[in-house]
């Protein structure tokens, strides 16, 4: 189990404090959505040093690429001043499983797809490319060896490209709870099963949304959750009133029946899962009360992820002229 | 020649006084040292805030070696154990409060820098929080004057 030693992180916290003031704020989406079309929301974005410096910033319509920089650019910083990069890496896991996943389907599909590929991820894209193409797996995780064969397996017999999705994306959440359990902070462990929970419950109450059987759902429920297997279970030929009925005795009852009552008005899951994701971000700003620690570092990540997800809804709903408020409306809270 | 004379403990209490006082204050401005590193990678002018807030930790050493000077000054050739054993008494005191309030006040001034990394005009602030600390090392200080008499 790795050990944080808190006197470790004095230097990266404290610059992460100053990273900190510079992330986007209520201030900055407020213009990005007050421009008057996506050129000038583009403009603001690039004028808040999004991107990395001395990159050619692409033009408006390849906003995703500045986003991916961005990101590149947090985990090139974090790596670099982490003392332990396992506890960063734990997260760049995630993005692995991703590359692993369109590798497969373009593999699977005979399509071109490595334009999509993500330079985040703990092994360089290319490396990545060959690991699959030649189906040497001996560098990655034992998970990840696992899941890759299974997919293909699975695949070989049904022709069925969603299983890669399933078998990936699960694998890519055990992986994630299974690195932050090796390392010794009760906040990433507490993180760890938030995630958990809350992907298991959007993923219920989309399958369900989508009327689909235990079988399917059973095959998609992450297991490392503290909700138990039969509450889904028992719930999943029901309507999704009594799942939240259920529920009640976990410590998601309120953000599930407060999310579920505008979902079910608005006949579509958005609403509560937004508010799941700002039960994650809630937890995550707890760090702003740690001064040394893995805590501001991770929460820094979050933010970002947060801050990038959120530009990209300003970005789209821009482009395709969407109403303000409405944008406005699934716009996720932000760390600062 | 005894083994153990008042000399020798009376060194060992000017020992404690500053060895242990001098660990805490190096170990506190360490790591204030090390977040105020961090602020400067990203904003090279905060360098005189993070100066004075760095510094804060290091006067625990100075206490300590002042009452290590007195004590020193007050031996002599023919002291008694008794009297070697006052003073070694009197070392513990700014010694081991030194240490201590060093470690905390070295947090309390990491946290003002990571504040002044934000809010650059809460500085007066972040050191009037860290002096707080300050407050039981000048306390520890004049406890072991007072015992040296």
């Amino acid at each position: 189990m790795l050990r944080i030693k808190e006197d470790d992180y004095a230097y990266s916290s404290a610059r992460i404090r100053v990273k900190e003031t510079k992330l986007l704020g209520k201030s900055h989406f407020d213009r990005m959505l007050d421009a008057s079309s996506a050129d000038d929301a583009y403009k603001v974005l690039i004028e808040s040093e999004y991107g990395i410096p001395g990159r050619n910033t692409p033009g408006v319509f390849a906003y995703e690429e500045l986003l991916a920089d961005e990101m590149k650019k947090c985990y090139t910083l974090l790596l670099e001043m982490a003392p332990q990069p396992e506890v960063v890496k734990a997260f760049q896991r995630r993005h692995d499983f991703f590359n692993i996943k369109v590798l497969l389907k373009a593999e699977f599909s005979g399509k071109e797809m490595s334009g999509i590929l993500m330079d985040t991820g703990t092994f360089d894209k290319e490396v990545m490319t060959s690991m699959i193409r030649e189906r040497d797996y001996r560098e990655l995780t034992p998970i990840m060896q696992e899941a890759v064969e299974q997919a293909r397996e699975l695949f070989s017999k049904t022709q069925d490209p969603q299983i890669v999705d399933i078998i990936l994306d699960k694998a890519s959440y055990h992986q994630l709870v299974i690195d932050l359990d090796n390392i010794k902070s009760p906040f990433l462990q507490r993180l760890a099963v938030l995630i958990t929970d809350t992907t298991n419950i959007k993923m219920f109450i989309r399958a369900r949304s989508l009327n689909k059987s235990w079988d399917f759902i059973e095959k998609i429920l992450l297991k490392d959750g503290t909700i138990a297997q039969e509450l889904y279970f028992e719930s999943s030929g029901k309507p999704i009133d009594d799942f939240v009925e259920l529920i009640r005795s976990s410590e998601y009852a309120d953000v599930v029946e407060r999310g579920w009552e505008i979902s079910r008005k608005n006949k579509n899951s958005a609403y509560l899962e937004k508010l799941l994701d700002n039960t994650i971000m809630e937890y995550v700003r707890g760090a702003k009360f740690v001064t040394m620690g893995v805590e501001p570092l991770i929460a820094y990540l979050f933010a970002k992820e947060a801050e990038i997800r959120n530009v990209r809804i300003i970005m789209t709903g821009k482009i395709n002229k969407l109403s303000v408020d409405l944008v406005r409306e699934r716009l996720r809270e932000s760390y600062v | 020649m005894k083994f153990i004379d008042g000399q020798l403990l009376a060194l060992l209490g000017a020992t404690i006084a500053f060895l242990v006082s001098g660990i805490g204050s190096s170990k506190g401005v360490g790591t204030a040292g090390q977040a105020g590193a961090g602020v400067l990678t990203e904003d090279p002018s905060k360098f005189g805030s993070v100066v004075i807030l760095e510094a804060l930790p290091s006067t625990q050493a100075i206490y300590g070696f002042v009452i290590a000077f007195l004590i020193i000054g007050r031996i002599t050739p023919d002291m008694s154990v008794i009297e070697g054993l006052h003073l070694l008494t009197a070392g513990i005191p700014v010694g081991f409060v030194g240490w201590i309030s060093a470690i905390y006040q070295g947090k309390v001034a990491t946290a003002g820098i990571q504040l002044i990394g934000k809010r650059p005009e809460a500085l007066g602030s972040a050191i009037t929080l860290a002096l707080m600390v300050e407050m039981f090392a000048i306390l520890s200080l004049i406890v072991s004057i007072l015992m040296i008499g």
